[in-house]
């Protein structure tokens, strides 16, 4: 009997349609890069681009955000079921926010749409980006100190916000009416819809030439080979239970640690990351969603397998997740979660690669910084009379690995953002930079070094501005390995104008955490140290050359007196 | 959910379709992996009257490996 066109699909067939997939996505990025109105889009491409298989498998996604990539196997999934099947029309865009349906934290919103031709729905396409503002009690939206999410913003379950092509504009008025900066908003989310509308263009071509069938062929092939490249990948690792703990140091609210265990489960060619030990969850915003634990042991998992393998739905279904509801791991409503996307991620990811470390030591990194030191803030702009909000971050230094040092200023891996140009930030937004530099010393030493933190330095230039923060490894540091040493800690100093000292926020305004709060009122003149923290280094100092610590500094990234007492070095 | 492994065994349990009005907001978790479960969730009746809910067949098979585990490790 003649195979049809979908069952003779050949291996160079398939490479092409999967990397037209990929393409779209990063098409998709671009669009969105382009036209979107804030800093948080456009600068740091705080965003991902998917393609989903109408039963809710990922079958195309470019390199953006880790965590949102991880998190849309869920949030696409989970607005099928819940709005169902047969409620997709052709030129319906649904939105998507809320942190216990499958989503990340609040700010993070997901734009979904259909694909049809003919009659058929044949894909969905989707991105998921962070809003700068959506409401709630801190400018930026990131409130460091609520204990619930009703004070995080305003919380959107799967809705839709354009129906067969219109705006459904009752929607768009609550949104609108519950955000500082409507007008950053109507533009960043016209352009996650504009990059949906490109994706369709995009996918109603491909299918025009390899027709459906072929493409829903190919998306099935595509998911089974991953999975049995992964399932491959895991069988080399020796089966057994690997633990690893860590701590968010705390949560806003209270000044003690808050712990995550994990009991990693490796049996044949399948993984079980067993969180259940964990600590409650936290009153302040540090939990972590169900999807950003999800998220993170696939990021972990991905990091320490080859990196070619296809990044779709299929590599994932070997991985398993197992949490309790109620835990720092998996925030049961109305918990707060905005920090656990950005800071608790990033333990989970380190935790994960820390236990793998104990399997196959080759293949993973000490620890990283494992902070976005997230600080916000907002105000009246004094030349423009407009409102505005910046979600600002800052890179970290990353641990260093079995064959090279660890990047430096990077920010941690649930984010792969880049960093906002000073000349950007400046233009925009009232503050004056006064430094900005990697920090010497910061990263912890090895034959493989920690990467550096960095440490910028502002100074209010306007009557006011509003500040919030979210900051972690404060009083933590990252981890080395191996013989490895620990990197160097964040620190968040503030400095009132016409002092002489800087010092932490809670000496100065009676915050509870030093480095988790919001509101804070600072004037003209005052200033704002913020340092981030350095990687933890790989393997012992002492085996590190001579060359390599000399270059360390020559390049200012090491002190001579530090290269004498971690490293032994007598130059 | 789209991310859960592919179950390659009938499993037993029956099929329930959240029945409460589109305003309730309460919330049903998966016994396995701890999600919260958007619609329909797979019912497994034990011993004793008691039932799990699971997102699916390969949330059952979840339970039971990590179950498994767990006797291991206490019994070790």
């Amino acid at each position: 009997m003649k195979k049809t066109k979908a069952e003779s699909l050949d291996v160079v067939t398939l490479t092409v349609i999967n990397n037209a997939l990929v393409n779209i996505c990063r098409e998709m990025g671009t669009a969105m890069m382009r036209t979107s109105y804030s800093p948080i889009f456009n600068e740091a491409l705080d965003f991902s681009c998917v393609i989903f298989t109408p039963e809710g498998e990922m079958i195309g996604q470019a390199e953006f955000c880790p965590t949102m990539i991880g998190s849309a196997q869920y949030a696409v999934k989970w607005t099928i079921e819940e709005l169902g099947l047969e409620s997709f029309e052709p030129g319906d865009v649904v939105i998507h926010n809320d942190p216990y349906r499958g989503q990340c934290h609040m700010p993070e919103h997901m734009v979904l749409k259909p694909v049809f031709f003919g009659k058929k729905l044949r894909f969905f396409v989707a991105n998921i980006a962070h809003v700068g503002e959506i409401g709630g009690m801190a400018p930026g939206s990131f409130a460091a100190d609520a204990t619930e999410v009703y004070q995080e913003g305003l919380r959107l379950p799967p809705i839709k916000i354009m129906r067969r092509g219109d705006y459904v504009k009752d929607v768009w008025k609550i949104i609108l009416s519950n955000h500082r900066t409507p007008k950053s908003s109507w533009g960043d989310l016209h352009a996650m819809i504009g990059s949906l509308s490109i994706a369709e263009d995009r996918l109603v071509k491909l299918i025009e030439r390899y027709g459906a069938d072929v493409l829903a062929e190919a998306g099935s092939r595509l998911l089974d080979y991953s999975e049995r490249w992964m399932r491959a990948e895991i069988r080399e690792i020796p089966n057994g239970v690997y633990r690893a703990s860590d701590c968010m140091e705390d949560d806003g609210i209270r000044n003690e640690p808050v712990w995550m265990r994990l009991n990693l489960i490796v049996a044949d060619d399948e993984i079980i990351a067993d969180w259940t030990e964990s600590d409650p969850q936290a009153r302040g915003p540090i939990n972590a969603t169900f999807v950003v634990t999800a998220a993170a042991t696939y990021s972990a998992v991905l990091h320490a397998t080859n990196r070619d393998i296809p990044r779709n739905s299929g590599c994932f279904r070997p991985v398993r997740i197992v949490t309790r509801p109620g835990t720092v791991v998996n925030v049961q409503h109305p918990g707060p979660s905005v920090g656990g996307n950005t800071e608790t991620h990033p333990h989970i990811q380190n935790m994960v690669v820390a236990a793998l470390s104990q399997a196959i030591p080759g293949r993973t990194a000490a620890a990283e910084g494992a902070t976005a030191c997230n600080f916000l803030f907002g105000g009246l702009h004094p030349e423009t009379r407009q409102y505005y909000t910046n979600y600002h971050f800052e890179g970290c230094g990353w641990g260093g690995t079995a064959s090279h040092d660890g990047n430096s200023v990077m920010c941690p891996v649930n984010g792969n953002c880049r960093n906002t140009p000073v000349e950007v930030f400046e233009t925009k937004y009232p503050f004056l930079t006064l430094e900005y530099s990697m920090r010497k010393d910061s990263g912890g030493a090895g034959k493989y070094r920690g990467g550096l933190g960095s440490a910028r330095r502002l100074r209010v230039m306007a009557p006011e501005i509003t500040v919030s923060a979210l900051l972690d490894r404060t009083r933590t540091h990252a981890w080395g390995l191996f013989g490895g040493s620990e990197g160097a800690s964040a620190r968040l100093l503030v400095k009132k104008k016409g002092e002489s000292d800087f010092t932490s926020f809670d000496k100065a305004f009676g915050t509870t955490s030093p480095t988790k709060f919001t509101r804070i009122i600072l004037r003209e003149g005052d200033e704002v140290i913020i340092e981030s923290p350095g990687g933890g280094g790989y393997l012992p100092p002492a085996e590190r050359t001579a060359e390599e610590i000399a270059n360390d500094i020559r390049q200012g990234y090491i002190s001579k007196e530090a290269a004498r007492k971690q490293y032994g070095y007598k130059g | 959910m789209g991310t859960k492994a592919k179950s390659h065994t009938k499993s037993r349990g029956q099929w329930e379709e959240n029945r409460e009005p589109w305003y309730d907001q309460t919330a049903v978790y998966c016994d396995a992996c701890g999600m919260l479960i958007p619609n329909k969730r797979l019912v497994v009746k034990s011993g004793g009257g008691n039932s799990s809910k699971f997102c699916g067949p390969a949330c059952v098979q979840l339970d039971q490996k990590v179950q498994q585990f767990k006797k291991l490790r206490a019994a070790s």
